[in-house]
């Protein structure tokens, strides 16, 4: 397995429902192969069992402007490559039904150091939640729901 | 035109889409609907032409792509 073959690299990848451990594994394994990474930077995202007004949030469901998505994220990524010193960038999102303790949001950078890897992460990630046009609707077991709002 | 709605203004619209008269500014274009769909006064959303959210009044046509877009919430 080589990183072409993952065809992820550099790309926002909508994922139907949770993104399993699995996927995530074949990320870092391709990476045995990328002889000049020294450092990876894995962000992961996971639904939680808020309680909100005495109920608690069973799932989340992620609707998306998926074009705008593409858009946007393409203006992220090259922001993020030219302020960071990074190799790689993954990103990977949830659309549809996700559960609590299940993953919605993958964010991957890797570099040859440390610093960009980490600092590149942080700041991608921030983005993702406030400029891509994605939104979760929290669900309640009773069938009722919320608009999520991000803090 | 159509007028693409997403998130919250989906559901109490009703509409993932809405079909107008032709609009020629982006201001007439909220101005009208907002009478005419008073749930759209009650929430906050920005307006996204082309896939570009505007931050002030702005020429659009028909071939523009138009959305409402309620604060985003992923990740």
């Amino acid at each position: 397995m080589n990183l072409s073959s993952l065809n992820q690299k550099d790309r926002f990848s909508f994922v139907q429902g949770p993104i399993c451990t699995h996927r995530i594994t074949k990320i870092l394994k391709a990476h045995q192969r990328e002889l000049q990474t020294g450092a990876h930077s894995l962000f992961l995202g996971q639904v939680r069992k808020d309680k909100i007004n005495g109920k608690e949030v069973v799932a989340i469901e992620y609707t998306a402007y998926e074009d705008m998505v593409l858009k946007i994220f393409d203006r992220i990524k090259h922001h993020i490559y030219d302020v960071y010193n990074i190799n790689g960038l993954y990103v990977l999102h949830s659309m549809g039904i996700v559960r609590c303790g299940e993953v919605s949001l993958v964010v991957m950078m890797t570099a040859e150091h440390r610093r960009g890897a980490m600092d590149a992460c942080r700041e991608a990630v921030d983005l993702i939640k406030s400029e891509l046009p994605i939104w979760g609707k929290e669900l309640f077991g009773d069938g009722d729901h919320i608009w999520k709002k991000n803090t | 035109m159509n007028v693409h709605l997403y998130g919250v203004l989906e559901e109490v619209t009703g509409h993932k889409v809405l079909k107008v008269d032709d609009f020629r500014s982006s201001d007439e274009l909220t101005q009208t609907l907002k009478k005419q769909i008073p749930a759209l006064n009650e929430y906050t959303f920005q307006i996204a032409v082309n896939q570009e959210i505007i931050t002030e009044n702005t020429d659009i046509s028909s071939a523009d792509e138009i959305a409402f877009l309620p604060p985003f919430s992923g990740g």
